[in-house]
């Protein structure tokens, strides 16, 4: 009793590890990526973007991105966080107190719906494009 | 395997090697995600992890079963939102749930025939989709969906590969492990 070796059942650990017909699981999902890739990065020349800082949950600044701008940014309720702003229309938090760094290893944030965020600080930047909204609004109705 | 010769057994020695099984492949998962830690960020816009904790839930879920899988997927998060606060419980919790009741659904459709490269890539993706959901929910990201969407799968598709690769190198060890012949003492 007790003994595993007598039974009967294949080994679980001969599992299938790949199947040919994976692969057009794997396409259908890198399809449906590709699709949010291209709805994602719609033409949004010809309006500006802005970088809106929370804290909180709350909205404390609207950066608005020009090109040739350089500085930097911080926050009274958040002084160890920095945040600055380079001249090619990108942001990025430079200084950040949090254990992990996440917030600086995301680099430099310039396309319109990216955001950078410091969860243990609460702390978020995300890039919009001011006239974003208008333009999703403007379908062509084709019936 | 495990159920059909526990029944010679009394409840209590069963739920013994069932208890241990799962305390060893948590032990396994909370080392994998401290590795994670380590380890350095994904070249990503979006902030993810290589989710390598997920091995060991795979591995408790093809060798051991579906109940032994989600208890060490729960305790995983249970572990997080002991040592690093509520906030950081529920964001792995979101993520932990989502994936294992889409993984336990797949291996319960398929009666275990579905392929580990699968069960792994979408347990990925759909982790990084519960926790960014819950994010995106809190309002703590106000990030477009549309615009994390194709980062999420892209990389679920990446750190899923690794953990099938992972999982495949490591399960014969592990099955020869729960399979040692463990003696009653009566």
């Amino acid at each position: 009793m007790y003994n595993d070796k007598s039974d009967s059942k294949p080994s679980r650990a001969q599992r299938v590890f790949f199947r040919a017909r994976d692969l057009l699981f794997l396409a259908i999902v890198l399809a449906i990526a590709l699709t949010f890739f291209l709805l994602s990065s719609k033409d949004v020349s010809g309006s500006s973007l802005e970088a809106h800082v929370y804290i909180d949950g709350e909205l404390v600044d609207r950066i608005v991105l020009q090109a040739g701008v350089d500085k930097d940014y911080s926050y009274a309720s958040r002084p160890t966080v920095q945040l600055h702003q380079y001249a090619d229309q990108t942001v990025a938090v430079i200084v950040s107190d949090c254990p992990d760094k996440t917030c600086i290893n995301t680099g430099r944030i310039g396309k319109p719906g990216a955001f950078v965020a410091c969860v243990p600080n609460r702390f978020l930047v995300t890039i919009v494009a001011t006239e974003m909204t208008d333009t999703t609004q403007e379908v062509d109705v084709v019936t | 395997m495990l159920s059909r010769d526990s029944k010679h057994f009394s409840g209590v020695r069963m739920s013994t090697t069932k208890l241990a099984r799962v305390a060893v492949m948590l032990a396994l998962a909370l080392v994998l995600s401290i590795v994670d830690g380590m380890l350095p960020p994904l070249p990503s816009p979006v902030p993810l992890r290589y989710g390598l904790a997920n091995v060991a839930v795979m591995a408790a879920l093809v060798l051991l079963g579906g109940g032994e899988a989600f208890s060490v997927a729960i305790l995983k998060s249970v572990f997080v939102f002991l040592t690093r606060g509520l906030f950081a419980g529920l964001v792995s919790m979101s993520g932990t749930l989502c994936s294992i009741l889409v993984m336990l659904a797949l291996e319960k459709g398929t009666r275990g025939r579905v392929s580990i490269f699968i069960l792994s890539v979408v347990g990925a993706i759909t982790h990084n989709f519960g926790q960014f959901l819950f994010l995106i929910f809190k309002d703590v990201y106000r990030a477009s969906f549309i615009y994390v969407a194709p980062f999420l799968i892209l990389f679920g598709i990446l750190t899923g590969l690794l953990s099938a690769a992972l999982l495949r190198m490591t399960m014969k060890p592990l099955e020869a492990l729960f399979n040692r012949k463990i003696r009653p003492r009566s």
